[in-house]
């Protein structure tokens, strides 16, 4: 008993102090985001400010572009993510439920989009987008984004559903379920935390792509964050640190924060035994 | 800007609009000028958006939307506008290089309108010129900055007791007596990178070289541009230990921290010590770039560059937007927004009152005033002497990299100088020859 | 399987449709547009294209700095895809326990993943900054070094440093993959390992492993290729420097299209790139293959 909780105490020790390492980034973002300008620099640097202000965040919010930018990438990514998974959900299912000619040549096609390096699709990929009346806007980014995400969301949704017995959705068709019905109350449930990696992956993607946005979209309103952010304060490598250290705040813990309220969801569901063999 | 505080309906509507339509929507019957700037910190978008509506108070028919880019991307923006004709009317802050690849491959339209509107006279020669192929102007420089500055301490320059150096020689030795516990002598870019390609022009300029001859021929290949290497191998142990990275911001953070003695930059750092470091704000000031002995002073720079790009939508307008910015009360007031950095293009602006009507710029007068000297001198690969013509394949050269390569050859690499230089040289005729 | 009806068939390739036309849309025109410029001549800026065979392919393989670029790009790949499997999974691993704050844990450790490389990359660079980084001053503070280490420009710290930001960024997401499988291996079997006696290891090794095994051989295959192109990462780290040691083909495709103007030669690498490539995924396949037949 008393080995048990030291050893759940080291457990929880060592698992913490890795996490506590590997965010440590956040932690310096934090706190120069809360440093005035001329602490940022401070030697012997301060990890937690000798003056806190909440100056910087201010600055952002009130004197910059920063909220439509935020707006944007959350409409990008929340578009994205759903038409990722529609499209993937239905192929995946495609690919492993049914026989057609074709059907593993596609899954292994699709592949072939990641074998490019991303740089020299660029040009191609805006001539097509504009072509089809779609550059400077937020729809060409999020066909463009689907496009990257897909792929992987087929491969790893075929893996999932390819595990779901076949003799389960076969009972419920027998109890007299339709196809749809047994696909949405029997491989949907058992496909769930495939479909959240799915969605993980592909809201990150278009969260974080660059390239593609800067190039895609010129106006200003119509920014996404990293593109928008990146021109307004890193100019020349000229960075304003500060700044720049409240908006990666903003734009990286409000999403932490859904994300870890996600994977709540998800472990709830599972203490539930719905899904336990 | 939108109203954030929309009803969910009306945000959805909002959302809609923006995911599906492509286009500006934009008051009624008004043209829309579209401006490309990497100039985009929070100041100086609030200056934009005064110029701006000054300009379209003046001209009801147009707005104007500014797009901005970033220094490091240009390339895939601008050929993707290229590619697919989605170009803006107006591009600025780009290299006097870029400029001259685009001449090559004819995707400029005329700027002759704006600089005669403007005033021929009223530029700086040397500024003025760099855009002059074949007696017509290409693109002018609404304002500049060289790089080819030493900024120093001081203080530290008086604790050791050396005097602000004025050939290279003496630098060598001031580098040596200020390189001491966690101060570094001299900062310079020893990177691959379009700051130490910059500085190499300028190094093989003040140690009387040149890269490409006014008859055409490739001057690299030469005793200076050794003597240059050479120096620079020299300085290097004085240097930061990270300086065969360094760039723009490295260069610069490395003196406003308070960690090199020297360094080359424009006059960024005085709103950046004034803002990061206030309290060496006092022991900080500048002098020409040191020169080899045997050659003479020399000042470099990329040039910020305004022009049109051939296919705008709106030329005309283009040309009545680019010469508002020539006018002085938008001229100054975009200075402002980064006091000391960026100077003027323009006698009549250089000399009048209002320049130094801001705190820094006021404090740093003189300093100010020296960077606009030099600044006026300052050439590159685009017109390296006067005798020289306006070279076509400036940009492909510096955009290769092959004298940044050069200089990390040397101290990198080891690689002897003579044999660095050769191999540039190699490089540069074949680009020429291309 | 379902029995294969014809109706069923039709409804299959129904449900693949939008897949197909994205593709076809979207990336089939570009991929072969690329294949198609590699033969030629062409200039970024004006796309103005001239025939000129295999003569793009010739000069690369000439040229040494392609030579090592391609060995850089195989000591990035491999490095960091095999320091974000053990990582990923380990982490994935420690996560599924009974741990304190669980939720809280795993939403942290999206956190590199999360955060756009662009800015990612400014923050290691300042940490790592020979100057004022804090990096080099909490070592020099403890004592372990006496002067600052220059992360970035010397070879070979500059690979090593990318190698390990480049696996702090995407080892969150070996562990996003692993986890979801984790949570759906049915308890019963590991109450009937328990049973007959198996051990912790036994258990990770009879059952854990042969269950991730398909989600894994996925995770290989896609972080491989995606590390092998990355371009974002290495490039805004160290612009390949010092000299070229930790130019990568990428960023040869890069310089060439974007700096040189030369899309035809940049074209070629990423040509060269995706040959590559489907090599390592043809033999993925073959290895997978086999495996299932195994079993």
């Amino acid at each position: 008993m008393r080995r048990g909780t030291v050893g759940f105490a080291l457990y929880n020790l060592l698992v913490w102090a890795l996490v506590l390492a590997v965010v440590f980034p956040l932690l310096w973002m934090i706190s120069t985001a809360l440093k005035p300008n001329d602490e940022t620099f401070a030697i012997p640097p301060t990890l937690i400010p000798a003056h806190p202000t909440l100056e910087q965040f201010r600055r952002l919010l009130v004197e910059t572009p920063f909220i439509t930018y935020f707006l944007n990438s959350v409409i990008v990514g929340v578009c994205t993510t759903l038409l990722v998974i529609v499209v993937a959900v239905a192929g995946a299912y495609g690919l492993v439920r049914f026989r057609f000619p074709g059907r593993t040549l596609i899954a292994h096609l699709v592949l072939f989009t990641y074998m490019l390096p991303a740089v020299v699709l660029l040009l191609p990929l805006y001539l097509t987008i504009s072509a089809i009346g779609l550059a400077n806007s937020l729809l060409g980014l999020v066909i463009a984004y689907t496009t990257f995400a897909l792929p992987f969301a087929l491969w790893l949704l075929r893996s999932f559903i390819a595990g779901i017995p076949v003799e389960l959705e076969q009972a419920a068709m027998i109890d007299g379920a339709g196809r749809i019905r047994a696909f949405i109350e029997v491989v949907l449930p058992q496909a769930l935390p495939g479909i959240i990696s799915t969605a993980l992956f592909s809201f990150v993607l278009s969260w974080n792509e660059y390239l593609y946005a800067l190039v895609f979209i010129n106006v200003d309103d119509r920014k996404t964050l990293p593109p928008g952010v990146l021109t307004m304060l890193n100019q020349n490598q000229n960075v304003e640190w500060a700044l720049l250290m409240a908006a990666s705040v903003l734009m990286s813990v409000p999403v932490l924060v859904c994300f870890a309220f996600l994977q709540k969801h998800l472990t709830r569901g599972f203490g539930a035994g719905s899904v336990k063999g | 800007m939108s109203d954030l505080c929309v009803s969910r309906r009306g945000f959805v509507a909002a959302a809609v609009g923006a995911l599906a339509c492509p286009q500006i929507v934009r008051a009624q019957g008004r043209t829309t000028l579209r401006f490309w700037t990497s100039q985009g910190a929070p100041a100086q978008m609030a200056a934009w958006k005064d110029i701006f509506a000054r300009f379209e108070q003046a001209n009801p028919r147009f707005t104007v939307a500014i797009e901005l880019y970033s220094d490091d991307d240009i390339w895939p923006k601008l050929t993707a506008g290229f590619a697919a004709r989605n170009l803006p009317d107006l591009i600025s802050f780009v290299q006097a290089y870029t400029v001259a690849t685009l001449a090559n491959n004819d995707l400029l339209e005329p700027f002759d309108e704006v600089v005669k509107a403007v005033g021929e006279d009223d530029f700086f020669p040397g500024m003025r010129d760099i855009y002059k192929i074949d007696g017509r102007y290409v693109a002018a420089t609404l304002n500049n900055a060289t790089s080819s500055n030493l900024w120093y301490r001081k203080d530290l320059l008086g604790e050791a007791g050396v005097a602000p150096p004025k050939t290279w020689d003496e630098q060598l030795d001031a580098a040596r007596k200020l390189t001491k516990g966690d101060i570094y002598g001299n900062s310079l870019p020893y990177g691959r990178t379009s700051f130490a390609s910059t500085m190499m022009v300028n190094f093989i300029h003040q140690a009387g070289g040149m890269i490409v001859n006014p008859d055409g021929s490739v001057g690299l290949n030469s005793p200076a541009t050794v003597a240059a290497l050479e120096f620079l191998a020299d300085m290097f142990p004085f240097a930061p230990p990270g300086a065969t990275n360094y760039s723009w911001g490295e260069v610069l953070n490395s003196f406003v921290t308070g960690r090199a003695a020297m360094a080359p930059y424009t006059g960024r750092p005085i709103a950046i010590v004034a803002q990061q470091n206030p309290k060496i704000l006092d022991s900080i000031s500048v002098i020409p770039y040191p020169y080899r002995r045997e050659g003479h002073p020399a000042f470099d720079c990329p040039f910020n560059s305004l022009f049109i790009p051939k296919g705008a939508a709106n030329v005309g307008g283009a040309k009545l937007l680019a010469t508002a910015l020539f006018e002085k009360r938008n001229y100054i007031q975009f200075l402002h927004t980064t006091p000391g950095h960026i100077l003027p293009s323009l006698k009549s602006i250089s000399t009048s009152a209002e320049l130094f009507d801001q705190p820094l710029m006021q404090k740093f007068r003189p300093e100010i005033e020296l960077m606009m000297r030099s600044t006026a001198q300052a050439r590159n690969l685009v017109k390296e002497s006067d005798d020289s013509p306006y070279d076509l394949k400036a940009g492909d050269i510096f955009n290769s990299a092959a004298l940044s390569e050069m200089l990390q050859d040397v101290v990198v690499n080891k690689v002897p100088a003579k044999q660095a230089a050769a191999k540039a040289a190699d490089k540069v005729a074949e680009i020429l020859k291309a | 399987m379902l029995e294969p009806q014809r109706r069923d068939q039709a409804l299959g390739m129904a449900l693949l449709a939008p897949t197909v036309l994205l593709f076809a849309l979207l990336i089939f025109y570009p991929v072969a547009q690329s294949l198609f410029l590699s033969l030629h001549r062409v200039s970024t800026l004006t796309l103005r294209t001239q025939w000129i065979g295999l003569a793009n392919f010739r000069a690369l393989f000439a040229d040494p700095a392609f030579r090592i670029s391609f060995i850089n790009t195989l000591i990035w790949t491999v490095s960091a895809v095999s320091l974000q499997l053990v990582l990923g999974v380990g982490v994935a691993l420690l996560l599924n326990g009974r741990l304190v704050g669980r939720s809280a844990a795993r939403g942290l450790l999206l956190f590199p993943y999360l955060l756009p490389t662009a800015v990612a990359v400014l923050v290691w660079r300042w940490l790592f900054n020979d100057l004022y980084g804090l990096i080099n001053y909490a070592l020099m503070s403890i004592g372990l070094i006496s002067a600052p280490v220059p992360w970035l420009s010397q070879s070979p710290n500059a690979m090593i440093t990318v190698i390990l930001v480049g696996t702090w960024k995407f080892f969150p997401f070996v562990v996003i993959a692993v986890l979801a499988r984790l949570q759906s291996i049915p308890e019963s079997l590991y109450e009937a390992a328990r049973i007959d006696g198996a051990g912790r290891w036994a258990q990770f090794w009879d059952i854990t492993l042969p269950q991730l095994a398909g989600v894994l051989s996925v995770v290989i295959l896609l972080r491989s290729i995606w590390d092998f192109k990355e371009f974002d990462l290495i490039y805004l780290m160290t612009g390949g420097g010092p000299g070229i040691s930790t130019q990568t083909l990428p960023i040869l495709v890069y310089r060439q299209a974007f700096q040189l103007l030369n899309f035809g030669r940049g074209a070629a690498v990423a040509v060269t790139m995706f040959g590559f490539m489907l090599l390592f995924f043809a033999v993925h396949v073959w290895v997978t293959r086999r495996r299932e037949v195994e079993a």
